[in-house]
Formats: structure tokens, sequence, C-alpha cells
């Protein structure tokens, strides 16, 4: 097997996605001596960016000096700080200079340098709660001052999350009070499809459905989708299944990261309004009322003060949310959660057979594809109507989901013929779950095709139905009529709460003679 | 192609003022040669400069001998009635030289541009580079901002001349010039025609940092009522919101005042060499101090910091100054400020204190720094002897002023400044702003779009400029031709962007911020009226006290509530951030 490409847990990609428009933009602020922020949470590609950035200028201008500082000095000091920058630029004795002299003494003894970009990463680490003496703000405040005069010569860039809006809190900072904000922006699927260049150059591309898996599982996020593809390298599978399989163990295999993601955009000690913004819209349609989502942002007494706007920018950086239109004017705010591995609802503490944890599971689980419908679709070519992912996607995205809820696969459950699209156990039960798409290839077929996987061990099976099409074709009596129509079931419709559009349960004997009962799950997903 | 230097060293101007002088410097190893022919002085030039028209000529003379197409573009300018006022040649052969035009005041007008704009010509096979841009952002800066501080013109031979400065990404506004050739002779398109399809391409109104120089718009008695004051030696304290345009308001006064202050605030500055047009005689020597860039927050470390500014400017004044280390630099600055407003040829010395907050509240656990009054009781009894001293401080509010004690000793500060207040423009002065930015980027700034624009803003300058920009935004993307686009169908449609825009949104926090930090009742008055319908806010501000109460005096002071008792006006951003965005407090 060839070196595998990719690391998630790198900063220097070896195959690192240039995102070209931002990177130039970047760059021209920073030349132009501005202070910018790139604002982004955990995995976001901030650090990668911020390398770039640098390369970027040095291309752009020879003469610009850019120095990178990973993170604050030790100790945290002022004095440490202005020393480190002393000993980066060279000059001497620096922690005896006020800022402006040592820019000064710097920029004497090197008359080629036009000018100088200061690039700070893990800006968090610089914030202290509720410390309006926090080295953050007495670095960067002096910074700024240096700056603004003409004197200065030089651009700023820090990288962070939640901690830049510490650092702008009490009396507000001079430095994030002209700043431009920045925030690298989720992956998109051509991004993806770049990433994914060496499978294709070992000869092992991944198709289109894999690579939306991926897309779906992380939802773009920079570092989730690395870590996809690291996985997926050492596979011997590279299917949809496999990717499901490698994203339901993220979070348990790597629960530090996913706290961090928390961290990165709410603390106990700032400010835990975020948090419940980001809980309203995950549970969200996507439209909801401004005055609710205004409530969520209410400032706890004596913590940090953010408002709706800071709320949103932060989950939207952190990758956590998307939304169309504007959040400045429209009310209901049209914002919802982005599909992702981050954004599936925990499962609550539950109790029950397994037939009643699978309907609940699924039910969840369709309500967050309902949610996230427009990820769930792809661009038609040529600017045709955009047209739905097929099955195996849906049944990657159900089989990730109901992993990571505590069902186990069953290994010999294959995608092929005559096999079932979802085995899985709980309790010593197998269930069965089989994804189909509306007016597609065999659906009609799907409660034969399920009374076929059943065996001795089967406790249960869900049929989930899927369509983008309108109201007059897929509906109950539609349904009933095509896919139920043998004479010896037994269709009893059931209760479907939102979003479902609508439910039975199907008892029947199979051929073998067992006696089989079939949640059918009807789910439209709306195309805007 | 190339042009030939008669002295190595530093750039040639075309003449200089012995007046300006810096006394510490001689002429022996300068890096800018003098030509003697300048040293007869000033005025001779029919434009007003001090240049001599025999120096001026003769550096034309050699721009076109070492230039191929200099000679075609001398008599392109003067076809167009333009005409070259100064000239700084190169460092170096190949290198660009500076040309200093006077454009028809009808193209000025039209695009609000400054007596002179600065061209930049380069004659060298690589074309132009950011260095040579660099150069000319010195140029501008240097000459006292004199010539329009955001356009540059750019002549070179290369192709592509547009895309390689989009791709420089100069500061400002760049136009760029690229010759032709007509019958094997190098041509020149029209110049109207370059700037017109240029100048909208750079957003003027996208400015976050202090303005200056041109760009210093509708705060005229403002400006004089400070530049009086200091020059008779009262002290001034300027106080007002963040980004209001405080800093940007003493600028221009200082910049008037004392040009070379502008200057000498640059980095590397070549104090030795030939002073520009607009280094003028001081009437006001300026120091100026940025106390957030303090970083060791000691008595001594800032007694010497501004000692050090102080013998900095003094010394291009003229008065000596030794440069040893102070054993006491409190009784250094002490005896300095004596002698210095001793000296009656030398006018009133002014030591600025941008963000005088941060000495006495910034970040470091003590409130203020130990020993700052003893200070400021040498700025006062100095200031009050002499009658030669003035102090401006800036910051959000006199607070530190007015308190009876300071570090446990009496405050020295009480009842000094004259306070003043800068809150948003005025109806005048922010139509002015938008008309004048407008006509540069090819807006017809109307009537209506005004109308509006004040009614959102309040005059807020940095609000008011975003508005200009979202405006052009939209201008941007309806854009037929080259003409003028008018804006009152637009200005609705600019509403949107403008509302979207990260600076506004930031701007209405930080208010919410300060207020709801330092002045809790102007916080809880702002809240309720922003909250609360136009018809009701006389009647709110009744319930908080009145319109004299010490929570909507703040929000006058700020600015940030206009009219009168009987008719209170907010702008309506203001209101708009708060049902949009801000969180209700709680009790509220």
């Amino acid at each position: 097997m060839s070196q595998n490409p990719y690391n998630w847990t790198l900063h220097t990609p070896t195959r690192p996605v240039v995102r070209a428009e931002l990177l130039a933009d970047l760059s021209r602020r920073l030349r132009r001596r501005t202070g910018c922020v790139l604002l982004g949470g955990r995995g976001m590609g901030k650090s990668v960016l911020l390398q770039q950035v640098g390369e970027q200028i040095q291309r752009d201008d020879a003469s610009v000096r850019v120095v990178r500082f990973e993170g604050p000095p030790t100790p945290p000091t002022l004095s440490a700080s202005v020393k480190m920058l002393g000993d980066r630029l060279g000059v001497a004795k620096a922690n005896r200079l006020q800022l402006e002299e040592l820019f000064e003494e710097y920029f004497a003894q090197r008359p080629g340098v036009s000018s100088c970009v200061l690039l700070f990463d893990e800006l968090d680490q610089y914030a202290t709660p509720h410390d309006r003496h926090s080295l953050g703000r007495q670095l960067f405040n002096r910074l700024e001052a240096v700056r603004k005069s003409t004197r200065g010569r030089i651009g700023i860039l820090a990288a962070g999350g939640l901690g830049i809006y510490v650092l702008r809190d009490v009396l507000g900072s001079a430095f994030m009070s002209r700043v431009y904000y920045a925030h690298p922006s989720l992956f998109s699927a051509a991004e993806i499809e770049e990433l994914s260049e060496p499978f294709a150059e070992r000869g092992t591309p991944l198709s289109e459905d894999v690579r939306k898996a991926i897309h779906l599982a992380s939802g773009g996020n920079p570092a989730l989708v690395t870590y996809g593809l690291e996985r997926l390298w050492e596979r011997s599978g590279r299917t949809e299944r496999d990717v499901a399989a490698i994203y339901a163990r993220f979070a348990s295999e790597y629960p530090d990261f996913v706290q961090s993601i928390r961290d990165s955009i709410a603390h106990p000690s700032f400010s835990e309004a975020p948090l419940r913004v980001w809980e309203r819209i995950r549970v969200g349609s996507g439209e909801i009322p401004r005055a609710e989502l205004l409530e969520a942002a209410a400032t706890e007494s004596g913590k940090l003060r953010m408002d709706l706007r800071d709320i949103l920018r932060l989950l939207r950086s952190a990758g956590l949310i998307s939304g169309e239109g504007t959040t400045d004017t429209d009310d209901p705010l049209r914002v919802r959660a982005t599909a992702s591995i981050l954004n599936l609802p925990a499962p609550s503490e539950r109790r029950g057979g397994v037939i009643d944890l699978l309907r609940e599971d699924l039910i969840s689980l369709l309500s967050s594809i309902h949610d996230w419908s427009p990820d769930f679709f792809r661009p038609g070519l040529k600017g045709d109507a955009k047209i739905i992912v097929p099955e195996c996607v849906f049944t990657a995205f159900l089989g990730m989901g109901l992993l990571m809820r505590g069902w186990a696969v069953e290994r010999e459950a294959v995608q092929g013929a005559g096999r079932t699209d979802l085995k899985l156990k709980r309790h010593g039960g197998t269930v069965v779950v089989e994804t189909k798409l509306w007016d597609r290839n065999d659906y009609k077929e799907v409660q034969g095709q399920v009374e076929g996987y059943w065996s001795g061990a089967v406790r249960a099976a869900a049929v989930v139905m899927i369509s983008d099409a309108g109201e007059r074709s897929f509906n109950e009596e539609q349904y009933r009529r095509r896919c139920l129509s043998r004479a010896d079931l037994k269709v009893t419709e059931a209760a479907a709460p939102p979003p479902l559009r609508g439910r039975f349960v199907v008892e029947s004997t199979t051929a073998q003679g067992f006696a089989a009962r079939v949640e059918h799950i009807l789910l439209r997903l709306p195309r805007d | 192609m190339s042009s030939s230097s008669p002295r190595a060293g530093g750039r040639k101007r075309a003449s200089r003022s012995p007046a300006s002088r810096p006394p510490g410097s001689s002429a022996a190893g300068t890096t800018r040669a003098r030509r003697q022919s300048s040293a007869q002085g000033r005025g001779s030039s029919e434009d007003g400069h001090p240049g001599d028209r025999g120096t001026l000529t003769q550096h034309q003379d050699a721009f076109k001998a070492a230039v191929d197409w200099g000679r075609a573009l001398f008599d392109h300018l003067e076809k167009e009635g333009t005409k070259n006022t100064w000239i700084t040649s190169p460092l170096h052969k190949d290198g660009p030289w500076l040309l200093w035009l006077k454009l028809p005041e009808q193209i000025q007008h039209r695009f609000s541009l400054a007596q002179e704009v600065l061209l930049l010509a380069v004659p060298s096979n690589t074309g132009v580079e950011a260095r040579d841009i660099d150069l000319a952002h010195r140029e501008i800066l240097e000459a006292g901002l004199r010539l329009d501080s955001d356009v540059l013109i750019v002549v070179d031979l290369r192709p592509n001349l547009a895309d390689r400065l989009r791709r420089l990404s100069p500061w400002g506004q760049w136009i760029a010039w690229p010759p032709g050739s007509s019958g094997g002779a190098v041509s020149f398109p029209p110049l109207l025609d370059q700037i017109r399809r240029y100048l909208p391409d750079y957003d003027i109104f996208e400015r976050r940092d202090p303005v200056r120089g041109h760009q210093v718009i509708g705060r005229r008695d403002s400006i004089h009522e400070i530049a009086v004051r200091a020059q008779k030696g009262q002290s001034v304290g300027v106080f007002g919101l963040r980004k209001v345009g405080k800093t940007t308001l003493v600028r221009a006064m200082t910049d008037t005042l004392d040009p070379l202050s502008a200057s000498l605030s640059l980095p590397g500055r070549d104090d030795q060499g030939d002073p520009l047009p607009g280094e003028g005689e001081p009437r006001l020597l300026v120091t100026w101090l940025d106390c957030q860039s303090i970083v060791k927050r000691t008595r001594r470390a800032f007694a010497e910091l501004v000692l050090r500014k102080l013998r900095e400017r003094l010394h291009h004044a003229g008065l000596p100054m030794k440069d040893a280390a102070d054993p006491d630099p409190e009784s250094s600055l002490q005896a300095l400020l004596e002698r210095a407003t001793g000296k009656p040829d030398l006018p009133p010395i002014c030591v600025v204190l941008d963000e005088y907050d941060f000495l006495f509240e910034s970040s470091d656990p003590q409130p203020a720094i130990r020993g700052i009054e003893q200070v400021f009781a040498v700025f006062r009894a100095c200031a009050q002897q002499s009658g030669k001293l003035s102090l401006v401080v800036i910051g959000r509010d006199p607070e530190h002023f007015r308190r009876p004690r300071i570090n446990g000793v009496t405050n020295p500060m009480l009842n000094w400044l004259t306070l003043h207040w800068v809150g948003p423009l005025d109806r005048p002065g922010a139509d002015e702003l938008l008309e004048t930015l407008g006509r540069r980027v090819g807006l017809g700034v109307g009537s209506a779009t005004r109308e509006l624009a004040w009614r959102w803003t309040g005059g807020h300058p940095l609000l008011h400029r975003q508005y200009g920009s979202a405006l052009l935004t939209v201008a941007r993307k309806g854009k037929g031709g080259n003409e003028s686009t008018p804006t009152d169908p637009l200005s609705e449609a600019a509403l949107d962007p403008f509302l979207e825009r990260d600076a506004v949104v930031d701007t209405c926090r930080e208010i919410f911020d300060l207020l709801s930090t330092r002045y809790t009742s102007s916080a809880a008055l702002l809240e309720e009226l922003a909250r609360e319908s136009a018809s009701q806010a006389a009647e709110v501000i009744q319930r908080h006290g009145g319109f004299a109460a010490p929570g909507a005096k703040m929000l006058r002071n700020f600015g940030l509530i206009a009219g009168d008792a009987g008719a209170p006006i907010l702008p309506e951003v203001i209101r708009w951030y708060t049902r949009m965005y801000l969180p209700r407090t709680p009790g509220a």
C-alpha cells in the first residue's frame, strides 16, 4: 500500500486545498496593513489557512516580512510576547523597548522590508475569561496602535474562535473594533473531489456517491473530511458503507475533538448562549422566529456579551449551521444545522424493545435528513433541476446514524443483489432496514424483498421510502396502491409524527413461514 | 531606455526649502542631493510651490531625456491642460520618477480630487513593482498631504499594466495609463478616460481607520476651534465614541498646523533630504503619542517616551538636543519644555495623547500608571507659565480629568481641559461626505439618497461611509457606461447590503457594550428608545428623567440622540440593530 497522503491531525497537509479567493483577499488586505481576524471552529482549517496566507503574501510581494506565532509565549505575559516578537524579528533587547520602538528598530535595520505581517494562531489561548488584563487584550491593543499609526507598516491576522469575542469584551478592544472578519468555509463537493485525487492517482478513485457520503458525514469540516479520507485510504473497501462505518466511530474515538468544537463556540466561563442558539437551530425545521433565537441568545448575568449576529457568525464559522437569505432582515430566519455527525441528535435515555428502539431512531434520523434536505440533493447537469442523491447515500447516512446510536452492523450484510440494505443488531435482536427511492427501480417490490431477508433471528424490519415528488404523486394512498397491494398483507396505518409523510405497519407470513412485521416509513424531502 | 543619475545616493527633488531643513542635518553625506539653484527659496513657481521654475524645467528636461516616452507624456499633458508642478527623480538608473500633476479644475471638481495628484513613471523594462508603489505612497505622505492621498497614476510600457497593478494591490485608487503607439510614435489615451474607468474600481467609502488629508470632510468648524485653542496654548479634551472621527479631527488640525509632524511619523524617514512643497513653516510643533502602544507602564517609561518624541520634533525645528540617557526624565522633560516654550522664535508646542484612557485603565492590574499625575503636573505647570504648551487628549470621556484624586493625591488635571465632544457629522457635513466621495467613484448622490442615509446613520461618519459603500456595490451591479450613476433610484436597494455589513453591526454593538459597561442609565434609555416607536421617544426620555438627566445627556454628548426634548431623534440603524440582534436586557 502506498504511503497514506492524509493525516487529519497535521496542520501541514501534503495535499492542501487552496482557497484561492480567500487567500488573495487576505493577502491583499494584510499587505495594505489591515487588521484581520480568521474566525473558525476546531478543524475548520485555520492553521492551514494561516500558513497558506503567509506563503501567498510572499508570492505576491517578497519585500513583506511574514512572522507566524503558533501560540502565546511561556509565560503568557506581555513582556514575554514582546521579547518573542523581537527574537523573531531579530531585534535585540526588545523587552527594553516600547512596541513602536521595536518596529522602528526593525525597519531601520532592514531597509529592504516594506512591511511586516504578523500571523497569530490559537488566539483563544490569549484570552482569559472575564479578565480585561488578559495577554490578548494587552498585546493586540498595543499592536493595533502600532498598526494604525503610519509608522506601523504592519498587518495583523489572528485566528481563533470564541476567544475572539472574549478579547472584544469589556470596554471593547481597539484591535477588534476595526478588524475585517474572514472565516474559512466548509469544503464544497468540488474541494472534496480535489482532495481525493490521490485515490484516483493510485487507481482507486472514489465514486461520486462515496464522496457525497463523506460530505454528508463530515459536513465539509476540513479536519473531518481528511479524517475520512485517511481512514478510507487504508481500507480495502471504499463504499458508502465504509464511509458510514468510519464516521460512526469518530465521536467515540475522538471525544476530545468533539468537545473542543463545542468549546470553540461556548464555554461555561464565557457564555453558553451560542450553545442554546445552536440547540434551538438543531431542533428547528429551517425557519425559526427571530424572537426565539433572541431569547436563546440572552446574555447570562456577568457573562460574555454576544449579540445574535455574533452567535450566528460563530456557529457558521464553526461549520455547524448554514442558511439562506439574510439574517439581517429576515423573520423568521432561514437557518439550519449543517448535515454532519456533529449535528446528529444524541440519543436520549431509552428503554423498550428492539422494534420500539428502531422506530424511534429511524424517526429521529429521518427528521434530521428532512431538516438537512438541501444537502441530500446534488446539482443537475448543465443547469437542469437538482437531483436527489441515490439510495446508497441515504442508506450509508442511516447506517452511520444507527451505529452512533448503539446499533451493531452484521458483517455479512453487504450491499449486493438479494442482500439487505442494513442488517443491525441490538440487545441480541436483529433488524433489517431497507431504503428505497419512490418511483425508482424495484421500489414496488420492497415488501417482498424484506420478507426475503427474514430469518429466525430477525425481530423487526423497516422500509424507508424517500421521495422528492409532490403531494399528488407521493402520498399514503398511492403508497398503499403501488407497494402494499398484495392481498395477504395486513396493513395498518399508524401515526406519523412530522415531518414524516406517512407510516404503515404491515404484517405478513413470509415464504419460509416466518411471521413478519414491517414498518413502512414515508419521508418526503422538500426540494426548496 | 534608461535614466541617468548625475549623483549617487537618494532621490533628488526639484527644489528644497532651506527654512525647513533640520538644523541637525548637513548636506554632507545626504542621500538627497541638494541643487544649488533651488537654494533661493520658495514661491517662485507659478503654482505657489517653493520650487523655482528653472529647477523644475531642468528636471523635466532630464525626464524627457532619460525616459523614451517622456517627451510624449509631457506633450500629452500639455495638450490636456495638465501641469507638472514637481518632480522627484530616481535613486538609480531605471528607477521610477515621481511627477506631481495639477489636473484641470473641471476634472478636479468632477472627481473630487485634490489639487494635485501623483504620477508614477516607470521607465524600466521590468515594469512597476511593489517597491515603486511604496515609494510613491511615501511621497504622498511626506508631501504633507497636499497631494491627493488616495490616487496614483501609473505609467509603464509593459503590457497588461492594469492586471499587474491589480495583482500588486497597491493602497488606494490606482489609474493605469499605459501608452500605446500611433504611427510608430508613443501616444497616450486621454487621461480623463482612464480616470473615469479606474476610479470607481476602488471603494473609497470603505475606510475604518482614521482618514487624513482630502478625506477629512465635514469637520471644518471643529478643526478650526481646536486649532485656535492649541495655538493659544489652551488644552483640549476631544471625546466621543470609538470610530466617530476623533483621531481624524485632531490629525487634520496637526497636519494643517504642522505638516512635518505627518511625515515625521513615517518609518525610515530620511530627515536629511529635501523637504517637499507641503512641508511649510509650522504654526505649531506637534508631538503625537498613541498611549495604547505603551508596553512599559511606568511613570518613568512614559516620561521618557514623551521626552524622546518631543526631542525629535524640536530637533527638526532647529533646537539642538543632547540625546543622552536621562537620570530623571521628568526633570528633563520639564527643562526641555521650559526651554522650548521660552524660545520666542518657536511656535507653541502641542502634545497629543491619543487613547489617553489607556494611561489610566489599560490592561495591567493597577488602575493607572503610578505617578502619571506627576507628568501631567509638569505639563500643566509649563502650560500655565508659558502659555505656549497645549495638551490635546483624545479619548472616550473626560472622567479621568474630573476625578478629585488620582493615585491617592489631588488630581492635577482638574478643571484644565476645554471639552470638545465629537459626535456624528451634522447634516451638511454628512451630505458633503456622500457627495464628495460619490463623485470620486462616479455616483451622482441625489437628495433622496442623502435623506435616507441621514435617517439611518444619523451622520455617524463610519456608518455613513458604509452606506456609501453599499450604494457603490449596488451601483456597480447595474453599471452601464462610464457616466455618473444617479443614486436616488438605488438608495432603498442599498439598505439591505448596508445592514449586512459587519462594520455596521459591530459599530452598533460597540455602542451598547460601552454604554452598558460604563453608563448603565444611558444604556437602558437607549434600548428602550430603540424598542419603542419613534413617536414615543419624548415620553420614554421623560420616564428616564428628562432630556437633561445624566442618561440622556451622555447619549446627547455621544450624538446618539439628536433633536430636542419635544422631538428626540434616534438613528434608524440603532433601532434596527436592537430589534434584530440585541437580546433583551433582563428587566428592561
